[in-house]
């Protein structure tokens, strides 16, 4: 990676929640450049979440510093950063039952002033987020009756109607189905192919390696490796993160981990009578 | 577009909230029980001197109390309910009632009782209830923000209620202990203009942050990593709001005691009538807040020949129609 290129840069960034209490995170440095998905691997509580929200400013570094499209994040004022940074959070849900239009219209927030209310012009933009994530039809009921999967397209609507140029996703494809894990991936890839920078959290590999072109690899909080898909997941990183051994398979110019060792014996061959 | 159908269709229900809101008003104005019981008849004010006076300077400023008693017990109801993501709160909370109550108390039994320092010892209590809860909801070492303000809520709340029972026990039943109860049961029989001159410097701009805040309080009502990553700063926001729903609520129950569920049951019947957009659900709690509000204190000085405490109709009454709520159809809200 070319260091011109890169829109995102982090140096040495460590990060511990209290004072005086143990690093999360430590001396992770790496680049990103634009218009890239990037998948963040990690066994849990390896410190993934913890990436997203520093990158987010939610949380501040102890040490180290995040530059975002040329400028440190300190640089940013908050509404200036949540035009360029969304988050799609993990399993959220709202207490009061907003309308699936009411709750994508929030993504406008960050382009009306303290005290605005949503224009017609933040409207239509809600309405092409909701046709962009086929939710069309659903827009008049209440969120808290959509199914897990019709609910992460909802809070990936209220993304594109914020329009970043960076989108965090936390564990975006955790509890769907195959078809609404299809259509997730489709808004990923369009996003990326209109210039936004996508970065996400996963515990799964085989996610990482189907859909990322660069991956971070995480265990306790240090960076085991970073760099492409292709170079990152091979057997000896991803034995090293995960502790276990694992196998990478190359079908069709895919990359497929499986873990190798067997440990209920079954009978594949099995037939259902 | 069916969303402009639906906006159509809230707006519309406003309107009519409105419309209803005005009906009680007149209605209220010539309800009473003189100089006959129930309804006045307008030519009675033009003939009847005595009749004209006391609809002027004492049921006017009445109704207007009984008007912003309900603007600003459910408009920070609502407020409460969305800041904590709990629609079993409201403006009480926080140590805020017992508060009231404790400072009530307080002037009647050591500072002689009089109107002026009894509404002002409740108000700052009220006030010095949640500055508790905020300052130890800052310490407490366990769970998110929100759980601590409402555990640190807890704590100083019983505090006060202790005190309150002490200030009891200390009190002089013949006297005191009266003054005490019957300002704790909530009522607007001693209500004047100076009354209603006293709260509005706080209740219009505390109800004017309200109101122009509304559409973010759906923001505020998310998870602060979500709201902040939506350009709001959840911390100074949310305090804001608190700031300005407790100012208003304690000047209003300095004068009028403590009158419960107000502010918890009328959001709920708001977001059942226009959604729970805050956009929507804020104006429409406010009003409809102010029409139960006038009309249980249209019951308190009509019913019956003697005074009805304000706060046992709306307790009864809000009680009864929150569990009609729950047993129709649920409070629409998730935890």
């Amino acid at each position: 990676m070319s260091h011109s290129a890169s829109f995102i840069v982090l140096r040495d960034l460590t990060f511990a929640y209290r004072q005086g209490g143990q690093d999360v995170l430590r001396g992770i440095s790496l680049e990103i450049p634009k218009g890239t998905i990037t998948a963040i691997l990690g066994p849990n509580g390896s410190g993934k979440t913890t990436l997203l929200n520093l990158l987010l400013g939610w949380l501040t570094p102890r040490r180290g510093s995040i530059e975002l499209a040329g400028k440190p994040h300190r640089g940013y004022s908050r509404r200036a950063m949540s035009r360029l940074v969304g988050l799609v959070p993990q399993d959220e849900h709202a207490t009061f039952d907003l309308t699936v239009f009411e709750y994508v219209l929030l993504g406008r927030a960050p382009y009306l002033e303290f005290l605005e209310m949503p224009r017609k012009s933040d409207r239509e933009l809600t309405s092409r987020a909701l046709g962009s994530a086929g939710l069309t039809a659903l827009r008049e009921r209440p969120v808290s009756s959509l199914s897990s999967g019709e609910r992460q397209l909802a809070t990936v609507a209220r993304a594109l109607a914020q329009e970043p140029q960076v989108l965090l996703l936390d564990e975006p494809l955790s509890h769907l189905d195959l078809g609404n894990t299809q259509r997730i991936l489709r808004i990923i890839a369009s996003l990326k192919k209109g210039g936004t920078t996508l970065i996400f959290t996963t515990h799964d590999p085989n996610v990482a390696a189907s859909a990322a072109d660069l991956v971070i690899l995480l265990k306790e909080g240090s960076l085991i490796a970073s760099g492409p898909a292709t170079s990152v997941l091979n057997p000896e990183n991803l034995s090293l993160t995960y502790g276990v051994e694992v196998e990478v398979i190359k079908v069709n110019s895919r990359l497929i981990i499986v873990t190798p060792e067997k440990l209920i014996e079954g009978d594949a061959d099995a037939r259902v009578s | 577009m069916t969303s402009q159908t639906e906006q159509k269709k809230s707006a519309r229900r406003l309107l009519w909230i409105i419309g209803l809101v005005i009906i009680c008003l007149g209605l209220s104005l010539f309800l009473g029980r003189y100089p006959k019981p129930y309804l006045t008849s307008p030519s009675v004010l033009v003939d009847n001197d005595l009749a004209r006076n006391l609809v002027v300077y004492l049921r006017l400023p009445r109704i207007l109390m009984a008007f912003l008693l309900g603007l600003v017990l459910s408009a920070s109801g609502a407020v409460f309910q969305m800041l904590f993501r709990n629609p079993l709160v409201d403006s009480g909370f926080l140590g805020v009632s017992q508060g009231a109550a404790f400072g009530a108390a307080l002037a009647i039994v050591f500072m002689g009782g009089t109107a002026l320092t009894v509404q002002t010892s409740a108000a700052l209590f009220a006030f010095a209830g949640l500055a508790c809860s905020y300052f130890l909801a800052r310490r407490i070492r366990l769970g998110g923000w929100v759980l601590r303000l409402i555990l640190a809520g807890i704590a100083v709340s019983a505090i006060y209620s202790a005190g309150t029972g002490a200030l009891k026990y200390l009190s002089d039943p013949q006297k005191q202990l009266p003054d005490i109860t019957f300002w704790m049961l909530g009522g607007l029989w001693s209500i004047g203009w100076t009354d209603v001159f006293h709260v509005l410097p706080v209740v219009i701009p505390s109800l004017a942050i309200l109101f122009l805040m509304r559409w973010r309080l759906n923001l505020l009502s998310m998870r602060d990593e979500t709201a902040f990553s939506l350009g709001v700063a959840p911390g100074r926001e949310r305090l804001v709001l608190l700031f300005a729903a407790v100012a208003s609520t304690a000047s209003v129950i300095s004068k009028a005691g403590q009158v419960a569920w107000v502010g918890l049951i009328i959001p709920h019947i708001a977001r059942r009538v226009v959604g729970s957009d805050a956009q929507k659900t804020l104006p429409a709690s406010m009003l409809l807040g102010s029409v139960f509000v006038l009309l249980c204190d249209d019951l308190a000085r009509t019913a019956l020949s003697g005074e009805i405490p304000l706060g046992i109709l709306t307790s009864l009454i809000g009680a009864i129609m929150f569990l009609g709520l729950l047993i129709h159809r649920g409070l629409g809200a998730r935890r």
